[in-house]
């Protein structure tokens, strides 16, 4: 019973260092470092740049659920999140998630 | 003709403004309940207790959002406008300006804002996208334990790790009698993975010296502070936890507010402060047995509340569904029925000042700009020596728009 209730609490916690892969693309005039690791940590918290430069997802990208709702979320909550766009040079654009 | 010209000039400022950082979205939400015949108390005089009542209650419609949201974000400034027009007047609900000090480790937000306290108070606006339609009863407009709104706030957040470490202290006119300095804080630590998102969290609230923002007779209270006190210093602590694990949510919270008042004895004898809702153990506790005799008298008391939410996502090719069920527990040992004098018609009705509600609902989502919740509550105290339950049934549909 121990070992069963010990799994359930550990379960969630497994999965916490993994993060799969984006497909981005770092505007010329971004001066941020921009690691895929702080990308991903950045999209799931809805956050809507990496410091000075905007996050940008493209059209034709489709959003995971789980990214949607937190970028909604935050939105109507006032919260600045990724919008949907063209590329440029001043945008980490995302193209695929 | 004025209200024509004032939508021109308001489109026309947004116009102006809709520049490359600058969204304007907003939703609607269309909102119908129906009560089974609910408990009351009426009858009442200046010194004997009403009678316990059942009354029959008309299915109802509302609209309680049509909003009109703006936000503009530069690198190091945003602003926000939450306008809703809910009312048939256009009630600015949220507006400021926040500026980055030190990155996102320090940031600065004046103006009129939601309180960052605990799990709902921001996210109240965003319906189309929590489990549930009531708020839980720590933000039930009837017995706010503070107010929803304040005006300056200095928050921010840090990386550690795997996790975010989030921050805010707040101030602002809130309730506050004078000068003093009301302070409202929460703290909270969130591990985000591929699969997991996990919050925990503390809030607080200090309010000074604090008088009622509104008079007995008029509306339930902006915040902690009932109607009929002459002054109040209360101080809110409460805890919190969230869970999204795969299509999995779980949410729960416990929160006390400590309040040590003074009820104004004119108040509570005077013409406005209605009498035929009040319970005998109420008279005996606010006047000593004569309403129409009231003195200043102390009230220090302590209100509890706690629930627990949860729900699972399962995605269809006709979208979303997401079953949840929820529980809320609240106890005002100081609570009176009557709105109006600043009190509910659920914790108010009971004996002890104690109600459960439970809630079984469903929300679904056909695209994910749009929530159709149904739900039914089931509401349980104790009156005259009775337990007494009644249902409660609601639906709402809300669509959020983005023009851009």
């Amino acid at each position: 019973m121990k070992k069963l209730v010990l799994a359930l609490i550990a379960a969630p916690l497994l999965t916490i260092n993994t993060y799969a892969a984006l497909d981005f693309v770092k505007g010329a005039n971004v001066k941020e470092d921009v690691p895929p690791r702080l990308l991903r940590n950045s999209l799931r918290k809805g956050a809507g740049m990496i410091g000075a430069a905007r996050i940008v997802i493209s059209k034709d990208a489709k959003i995971p659920p789980r990214f949607q709702k937190k970028f909604d979320e935050l939105k109507l909550s006032g919260e600045t999140v990724p919008t949907v766009g063209e590329a440029s040079p001043d945008v980490i654009f995302i193209k695929g998630f | 003709m004025k209200r024509m010209f004032s939508s021109f000039l308001l489109l026309g400022l947004l116009s102006g403004t809709a520049n490359a950082n600058t969204s304007i979205y907003g939703f609607i939400e269309g909102y119908v309940e129906k009560v089974e015949s609910s408990p009351g108390i009426s009858g009442g005089t200046d010194t004997t207790g009403g009678t316990f009542t059942r009354n029959e209650n008309a299915h109802e419609f509302q609209t309680p959002n049509v909003r009109l949201m703006v936000k503009n974000s530069k690198k190091n400034y945003s602003s926000f406008l939450n306008l809703n027009a809910s009312s048939g007047n256009v009630e600015t609900t949220n507006a400021w300006f926040e500026g980055k000090v030190a990155s996102n480790l320090f940031k600065i937000r004046i103006g009129k804002m939601y309180r960052k306290f605990g799990l709902y108070n921001e996210r109240l606006d965003a319906v189309p996208t929590y489990i549930g339609i009531e708020a839980p009863e720590l933000f039930d407009t009837d017995h706010l334990l503070v107010t929803r709104t304040t005006n300056l706030m200095f928050h921010g957040e840090k990386d550690l790790g795997d996790g975010t470490f989030y921050y805010a202290l707040t101030t602002g006119n809130d309730e506050r009698a004078g000068s003093e300095i009301p302070l409202g804080g929460d703290l909270r630590y969130t591990m985000y993975g591929d699969d997991i998102e996990w919050t925990f969290g503390s809030s607080f609230y200090i309010s000074g010296k604090a008088t009622p923002t509104q008079d007995v007779g008029a509306a339930s209270p902006d915040g902690g502070v009932v109607n009929y006190m002459k002054e109040d210093r209360f101080e809110v602590l409460g805890f919190y936890t969230e869970l999204k694990r795969k299509a999995l949510i779980f949410q729960a919270a416990y929160y006390q507010a400590d309040h040590n008042a003074v009820r104004d004895g004119s108040k509570l004898s005077g013409d406005s402060f209605d009498t035929a809702s009040l319970t005998q153990s109420q008279i005996n506790r606010l006047c000593n047995g004569n309403m129409d005799t009231c003195t200043d008298s102390e009230a220090n008391y302590k209100i509890k509340t706690w629930y627990i939410r949860t729900g699972y996502s399962f995605f269809t090719k006709m979208g979303e569904f997401v079953p949840y069920i929820q529980w809320d527990y609240y106890e005002n040992p100081e609570a009176l029925a009557n709105k109006k004098n600043g009190g509910d018609n659920e914790a108010g009705l009971a004996d002890d000042g104690k109600f459960n509600k439970q809630t079984v609902g469903m929300v679904y989502r056909p695209d994910p700009t749009i929530a159709i919740k149904i739900d039914a509550s089931n509401h349980s105290q104790d009156i005259n020596g009775e337990s007494v339950n009644y249902a409660e049934v609601r639906g709402s549909f809300s669509y959020m728009w983005t023009f851009k």
